[in-house]
């Protein structure tokens, strides 16, 4: 008996430390979600148009046309002769350590990337050889602060927001720090330039406009919940348009005042799309809207969609609306009215991957360094096998996928 | 909504609710929330620990019937029964209040991870976790206090943030060493392996959770902290607690426990074991009267650990031995 109390006692502990390693652990690798991106890269007289993938500590390069990760070139900018398996070296970059890459690479010279990792890493990588032109790992001098947001390039300077409260600027040549704009929160999304202006949000709920060459604050706009997202600027109304956590997307004059918002069922965390006068956005519980920039943000239209969060840009092309969700689907919509299309056989175009789906819609279209004979839509999960797969715009139907080898 | 949601997301709106009352302090926020949490499962864990401390108490007389019904396997079953009947104990009473105990706590581990939402999945997260409407306001919680940042670990913050490792650690180490009773060696003076590894456990869960502090986030460590405290009070509460037992370190530590009496003799200290019911226990009933014993050729024995201490010349407050095999021991 007391050996059967003790034994049992012994598998409780054991439950126990399962559960505790199981439930408490720290959060694993994937606390992002893969940042993806249409690059093109020129070598010699060859132009390949690309989908760049960044996720935990790897950046790695798609060809879009058959999904397959793209082979290095020489210097003669011909494939490297395959090794004893048959096998060509492909595009591939690691960081170096637990870095973990939240944000685009963005391209700096034709043949540069820059990539800046959660941990203020920045990484210069050559994109013939996919190797770091730099000592690897090389911090940004005298900051502090994760990067969750991309980093924008203006002429001699790149703009990054950190989560240290503030947007740095700093100087392409040396990454040396230009200016720094202080906020009271993280800064998780690109900036906004316009007219030598920056406009950027921050967790802080306020929208700031500095100027673009020295940080000066113009203005800052409390729009009373967190932005996460890079504002929207329309230039037939002149105006910038924000979805924020207040349950709110607003409509906002350059001079920093609201001039119409709209109320919205959950947080909105993506930047909205404008297409002919209707503004395109979604929020965290799966509802997409439709509203009139024309007439002070009326609502023409309003679904429920998905069943768990829409984080992603819309995408809006046509008469479609391609959105993904964290309920692991796909959905194509009637623009008209937001209502799920169907395909030809009366079946509901909507695709499940099986994975949460938090990352922005692309959309490839056939073109003379394109070889593909019609629009993909392309879309990124959080599971290394179907990290990226490829459908037909028009179809649904699944044109390729690629998994993080 | 699965399982975890239905913990989760009070916890998450209960946090953002005294961050908000309280001047918007995290730190103050996971404090409360942990000493809030704690006063709630207060019943259950009391249960637990007088549960806990009746089967220590009755260790004495379940090892004397180990020894007499060795290779009576039913017979030892039975008799063993018997006795926590009569003491009215439940083997297993200690594990229920901690299973229950066990998904708060993970809860509360992933509330203030989720309320603090470093990362992007964190804070898209926390979308829908509220349960009061205006909360949305104030989410991101300020996540930083003195300097420090409270969703990232130590090594990642100002080098005064590795104090809260070193106290996590210590704090540990206490309330571990107040839980755990001192190794005592067999009848035979061998040592007793299980609670040998128990005793080890104590110096290795520490320095685990220590090393864990300092890769966790720093409001985690505050809730470790604050967590361990509290257990430390709770158990220093306890009637028969002394902290020189606790404060006593290696074979001392045995020697500063005081040699159990047997509880049909001296009775029950805590718990169900004070009811009166619990002494009463017919002089036949189980093999443990020093009548039966004697005529069995067994002298009851004092444990051997004051013998040892006495060799070791360590102070104790324990009694001297009188067995005979103790007094050889000391010899």
């Amino acid at each position: 008996m007391w050996k059967s109390v003790a034994r049992h006692r012994l598998v409780g502990a054991a439950i126990l430390c399962l559960l505790i390693a199981a439930g408490c652990g720290p959060a694993p690798l994937g606390t992002g979600w893969p940042a993806i991106s249409l690059t093109t890269y020129e070598c010699g007289d060859q132009i390949s148009e690309n989908v760049l993938i960044a996720y935990n500590d790897r950046i790695v390069v798609v060809n879009p046309v058959d999904g397959k990760a793209r082979v290095l070139l020489n210097q003669e900018c011909s494939p490297y002769p395959t090794n004893a398996d048959g096998k060509a070296p492909v595009w591939d970059f690691r960081g170096s350590g637990p870095n973990l890459f939240f944000s685009t690479p963005v391209k700096i010279s034709n043949s540069t990337l820059l990539a800046v990792a959660y941990n203020q890493q920045l990484y210069e990588i050559d994109f013939q050889t996919a190797g770091s032109n730099k000592p690897i790992g090389q911090p940004i001098p005298n900051l502090t602060g994760h990067t969750v947001a991309d980093v924008m390039q203006n002429g001699d300077l790149l703009y990054l927001g950190l989560s240290a409260k503030n947007l740095v600027a700093l100087n392409s040549d040396d990454y040396t720090v230009a200016w720094t704009a202080e906020t009271e929160h993280g800064v998780w999304a690109k900036p906004l330039l316009l007219d030598a202006t920056l406009y950027f949000t921050s967790l802080d709920h306020f929208l700031y406009a500095t100027d673009a060459e020295t940080g000066d604050l113009q203005w800052k706009l409390d729009l009373g919940g967190a932005l996460t997202s890079t504002p929207l600027y329309d230039e037939t109304t002149g105006h910038l348009f924000i979805g924020s956590f207040a349950r709110k997307i607003f409509e906002i004059s350059l001079d920093g005042a609201i001039v119409n918002q709209y109320d919205t069922a959950d947080w909105v965390w993506g930047t909205p799309a404008i297409v002919d006068d209707t503004l395109y956005a979604a929020d965290l519980v799966g509802n997409v809207y439709a509203l009139d920039t024309s007439d002070n943000l009326a609502e023409v239209w309003r679904q429920k969609v998905a069943g768990r969060a829409i984080r992603g840009t819309p995408l809006v092309t046509g008469d479609t609306i391609v959105v993904a969700a964290r309920d692991n689907k796909v959905y194509w919509l009637n623009r008209a009215d937001g209502s799920i299309l169907n395909d030809s056989e009366g079946q509901p175009l909507v695709r499940d991957l099986g994975a949460e789906i938090l990352s922005d819609v692309l959309l490839v279209q056939p073109g003379e360094t394109l070889d593909i004979d019609e629009p993909y839509v392309i879309v990124s999960t959080l599971a290394p096998d179907k990290i990226l797969v490829a459908y037909s715009l028009r179809t649904a139907e699944q044109k390729w996928a690629y998994a993080l080898q | 909504m699965n399982f975890w949601d239905l913990i989760l997301n009070p916890f998450v709106t209960v946090i953002t609710l005294l961050y908000s009352v309280f001047g918007n302090s995290a730190v103050l926020a996971i404090i409360l929330f942990t000493i809030l949490v704690r006063l709630i499962m207060y019943p259950l864990n009391a249960q637990q620990m007088r549960s806990s401390k009746a089967m220590q108490d009755l260790q004495p007389e379940m090892k004397k019937l180990q020894d007499k019904y060795k290779n009576d396997r039913e017979k030892l079953a039975q008799e063993q029964m018997r006795l926590y009947r009569e003491h009215g104990v439940n083997p297993v009473g200690g594990c229920l209040p901690l299973l229950i105990q066990f998904p708060i706590w993970i809860g509360l581990y992933q509330a203030i991870n989720h309320a603090l939402a470093a990362t992007p999945l964190q804070l898209i997260d926390l979308s829908g976790r509220f349960l009061v409407g205006g909360l949305d306001r104030l989410v991101p919680l300020n996540n930083v206090f003195m300097n420090i940042d409270l969703t990232q670990p130590p090594t990642a913050n100002p080098v005064y943030a590795l104090a809260l490792p070193v106290l996590v650690l210590v704090t540990s180490w206490l309330q571990s060493k107040m839980i755990t009773p001192p190794a005592q060696p067999t009848e035979d003076g061998k040592p007793n392996q299980a609670q040998a590894m128990t005793q080890s456990m104590t110096t290795v869960m520490p320095i685990m959770m220590g090393m864990f502090s300092l890769s966790f986030s720093v409001g985690l460590s505050i809730y470790f902290i604050v967590s361990n405290v509290i257990s430390i009070v709770q158990y220093s509460r306890q009637k028969d607690f002394k902290w020189n037992k606790v404060l006593t370190f290696g074979s001392g530590a045995a020697a500063a426990q005081p040699a159990p009496k047997s509880k049909l003799e001296a009775g029950m200290s805590t718990g169900r074991l004070d009811r009166p019911k619990a002494k009463k226990v017919k002089a036949d009933s189980v093999s443990l009267m020093p009548a039966e014993a004697e005529a069995d050729g067994e002298v009851e024995k004092p444990p051997v650990v004051s013998a040892k201490a006495e060799t070791n010349g360590a102070k104790s407050s324990a009694p001297k031995p009188k067995a005979p095999r103790a007094k050889k021991a000391t010899k």
